[in-house]
């Protein structure tokens, strides 16, 4: 049965570690700095230092490894040394396979405890959400200004010169994105002459006997409805039974609930590239 | 009975009952937990089931209407007389109640993360807290805990699995049970079979194996162990691209599963595959990730799989609990496993062979597999085009929570019909690593949030929703997921997101009665103590009890 990877089974160095590794490793400006909440930065500066002189040609830069050493993101040794000293300790004795085995008896404390911060905080990075995300930006702006106007009717509502003007300095592009699935009810910061109440939902409650009143959607359960009037500004709350009293929701949004059903992956880039670039 | 288990907890059954007689008290009997009488509740589903169905009827359509609380039991996270343990530096605060409590001899067994109530079913008063001193660990929750003879057993957000005395919270033994540096959770309920106590294990964001195992009661000694991805050699092993994907592929079964007794077989959901969101890395099915697995519990060998999302690439853990049902299936008696997916379909499962025998959408809305399930095994087929990408892929129902979750569901027999909380939510998800080897999560969830929530009863045979009535607007659409009992009254019990308690009429779906006690956190469960039925329920501020005035 194969073992476990573990940093004993890996790190892998050339045995003339120094000049060699130097001469292999990447540019400053090709290993970019990583930077995670909650870790002493200075230290996990200094680390990536050591990792990116002696360590990346055989680990790689993303630590996932290569076929001379193996992937630290797996490393038990690495999750189960949580102050550093065993990684420190590991370091100066001989490890990696029988051709290309290595020591660094020269690694100081200090370098092999910022080494096992950057790498603690690679793990964190690498293996869990954070992991800082390319651009999204992929689609045809042209196509999407196309779709904007034809096929997907949104020039019905909205305008490239009017609501939707500088959209794209406002909001990054995953936000941009998202709203046209799913548009804000309440927009920050509002879009330049829109009510403040243009998006919420509404609710026409007829009550037998009465007079149907339209609102702001406050709450609907099966048992009550609150809404805010538009006439009066007032709060109004019905108790419902027996189906009474009817309640008749719109949703000014509802465009954007109807093109879902027929927008495509590659429609969505298109049209947020093109949003995009109003800016 | 096939196992010699039985036998054993049958001589142990005879030891405690003798034990008794010279005035011991005598314990949970195991034998009685797959059938136990109404004034019990011995599993985390009450029964082996997993339907959540109960036979009681004293609070029925015609008189919930004047159900009132009888009593409120708000748990506090230290106080006076708690026993306490474990090796952190203080008693963990927060008390969140996923757990279903277990009931027997008038007392209410439940937990919040690292902590244990033991509480009068009759009163609310509390009997025992045990509080352990956690040295971290994930807090996500804890669903409760397990009863064997006069042992409590429990496990702890740092990989504990704990034996505590049963009338005085006192610790008998504590046992390892994962890594806490490699992120193991530790959240499942421990389901006791005979002289077993099983629960499954693993991983969130690191790629680590997932596993089931089972303990011996007495001691805690490790009987058996199964890895959920298998190793070279074992069934399934090609649905990987190497043995590295396979033994980093994940799978955590963290909802307890249910037990069939004639077929001794241990009936239980696995969890998502590593790296999560991304499968470049793990081209193939999978195996035994997101799937419905049956296991001798005896020896812990597998019986039979069914997967329910080949290649998930959205985490759509087998994370709601399989129910089981005698039941007629196209025109003849079957025995069956039902299950309700987080990835909006329903599979209607033979439970002798592990053959699909159906699935359905539960939505016309699901856009992330192709059109055809695939031939003779109705399994959903995924659409590769629906994985993460960099520019980013809509897809619905997205992946947290999903369509449905863990919130319990329940079948009734007496309606015949299934019923379900559900959340059609929408999300993006964008591919975070460009490399050909995605860890962890590897990519981003962008929830847009739910379009349509709602408590629903469905016909598995014919896949028809009977009813339906829709989760509370606040004023947006809220999630449906609810813990679920349906009884014999014709009820129905569930919440609706709107943070009231309800009781619907389990044929019609009217609504009978209601309560603004808070959304429900967890499965709500019944009783019947003196003649006097009592219903229960959690929201994530205390213990609710109902009962008839």
């Amino acid at each position: 049965m194969r073992k476990r990877i573990s940093a004993g089974a890996c790190l892998l160095l050339a045995a003339a570690w120094g000049l060699q590794a130097l001469a292999q490793a990447p540019a400053a400006e090709d290993f970019p700095e990583l930077r995670v909440t909650g870790v002493d930065q200075p230290a996990v500066t200094r680390g990536r230092e050591v990792y990116r002189a002696q360590c990346v040609s055989c680990h790689a830069a993303d630590q996932r490894g290569t076929r001379r050493g193996s992937d630290l993101s797996r490393s038990v040794l690495l999750y189960n040394d949580t102050t550093g000293a065993e990684l420190g300790a590991f370091l100066k004795r001989q490890h990696g396979q029988q051709v290309e085995r290595v020591s660094f008896p020269a690694l100081t404390d200090a370098q092999a405890s910022d080494g096992w911060k950057y790498l603690r905080a690679s793990i964190r990075v690498v293996a869990a959400r954070s992991y800082a995300p390319p651009s999204i930006l992929v689609g045809d702006a042209r196509a999407g200004q196309a779709y904007f106007n034809g096929k997907g009717r949104c020039s019905g509502c909205h305008s490239p010169t009017g609501d939707l003007a500088g959209i794209g300095a406002r909001y990054e592009p995953p936000m941009l994105q998202g709203y046209i699935l799913m548009p804000q009810r309440l927009p920050t910061p509002a879009v330049p002459g829109e009510a403040a109440n243009a998006r919420t939902l509404r609710a026409t409650v007829s009550a037998p006997g009465a007079a149907p009143v339209t609102g702001e959607l406050v709450r609907l359960t099966l048992f009550e409805v609150q809404i805010t009037d538009l006439a009066t500004g007032a709060r109004r709350s019905w108790e419902i039974k027996d189906g009474q009293p009817k309640v008749a929701i719109t949703d000014p949004l509802q465009g954007h609930y109807t093109v879902r059903r027929t927008l495509t992956d590659t429609d969505m880039h298109n049209l947020t590239a093109y949003l995009a670039g109003l800016k | 009975m096939k196992s010699s288990s039985w036998i054993k907890a049958g001589l142990a059954a005879a030891a405690l009952a003798a034990a008794a007689s010279l005035g011991q008290a005598q314990g949970v009997n195991p034998a009685d937990i797959g059938n136990p009488p109404v004034d019990s509740w011995l599993t985390y589903h009450g029964d082996w089931s997993g339907r959540r169905f109960s036979t009681l009827n004293r609070i029925n359509d015609a008189n919930v209407q004047t159900l009132t609380q009888a009593w409120l039991f708000k748990p506090a996270a230290s106080g006076p007389g708690d026993v306490v343990g474990g090796q952190g530096a203080a008693i963990p605060s927060g008390v969140g109640i996923k757990a279903t409590p277990l009931l027997w001899r008038g007392v209410l067994y439940f937990t919040a993360q690292n902590h244990v109530w033991a509480i009068d079913a009759r009163t609310g008063q509390q009997k025992w807290h045990y509080a352990w001193k956690t040295t971290g660990g994930t807090s996500i929750g804890n669903r409760g805990v397990g009863l064997w003879n006069d042992t409590v057993f429990f496990l702890t957000t740092d990989n504990n699995l704990l034996a505590l005395d049963i009338n005085t919270g006192a610790e008998k033994w504590t046992r390892k049970v994962g890594n806490i540096n490699l992120d193991y959770w530790t959240t499942a309920s421990p389901m006791v079979i005979g002289d077993h106590v099983i629960y499954g294990y693993g991983t969130d964001r690191f790629d680590f194996p997932a596993y089931l195992e089972s303990r011996d009661p007495r001691t805690g000694a490790l009987q058996w162990q199964w890895r959920v991805t298998p190793k070279p050699g074992e069934p399934g092993f090609n649905s990987w691209p190497s043995e590295l994907a396979s033994e980093n592929g994940g799978g955590t079964p963290w909802v307890p599963g249910v037990y069939d007794k004639d077929q001794n077989l241990y009936i239980f959901g696995t969890g998502n595959p590593q790296a999560v969101l991304d499968g470049r890395a793990r081209a193939g099915d999978n195996l035994y990730t997101t799937s419905i697995v049956a296991i001798d519990p005896d020896t812990g060998k597998m019986k039979w799989a069914y997967q329910v999302s080949p290649h998930d690439t959205h985490d759509w853990d087998a994370s709601t609990t399989p129910i089981l049902v005698d039941g007629m299936f196209e025109g003849r008696p079957r025995k069956l496993v039902l299950v309700a997916n987080r990835n909006g379909y329903f599979f209607v499962i033979d439970r002798i062979t592990g053959k699909g025998l159906k699935s359905f959408p539960m939505s016309d809305l699901i856009n992330w597999n192709k059109p055809k399930t695939r031939p003779g095994t109705f399994q959903p087929e995924p659409d590769p085009a629906k994985e993460s990408s960099i520019g980013g892929t809509y897809v619905r129902p997205g992946s947290s929570p999903g369509f449905t979750n863990w919130q319990p569901h329940s079948y009734s027999p007496d309606s015949g019909l299934f019923y379900l909380g559900t959340n059609l939510h929408q999300s993006i998800f964008y591919s975070l690593y460009e490399g050909p080897e995605p860890r962890g999560w590897a990519a981003r969830e962008q929830n847009l949030g739910t379009l349509e929530g709602s408590l629903k009863a469905i016909d598995y045979m014919t896949g028809k929703v009977v009813w339906e009535q829709p989760s509370a607007m606040t004023p947006n659409p809220t999630s449906g997921l609810t813990g679920i009992l349906s009884t014999s009254g014709n009820l129905v019990f569930a919440s609706n997101g709107g943070g009231d308690f309800i009781a619907f009429n389990a044929k019609t779906g009217k609504p009978l009665w209601h309560v603004p006690a808070g959304n429900i956190s967890n499965g709500p469960m019944t009783y019947e103590l003196d003649g006097k039925q009592y219903v229960v329920a959690a929201t994530n501020s205390g213990l609710y009890a109902y009962a008839l005035p």
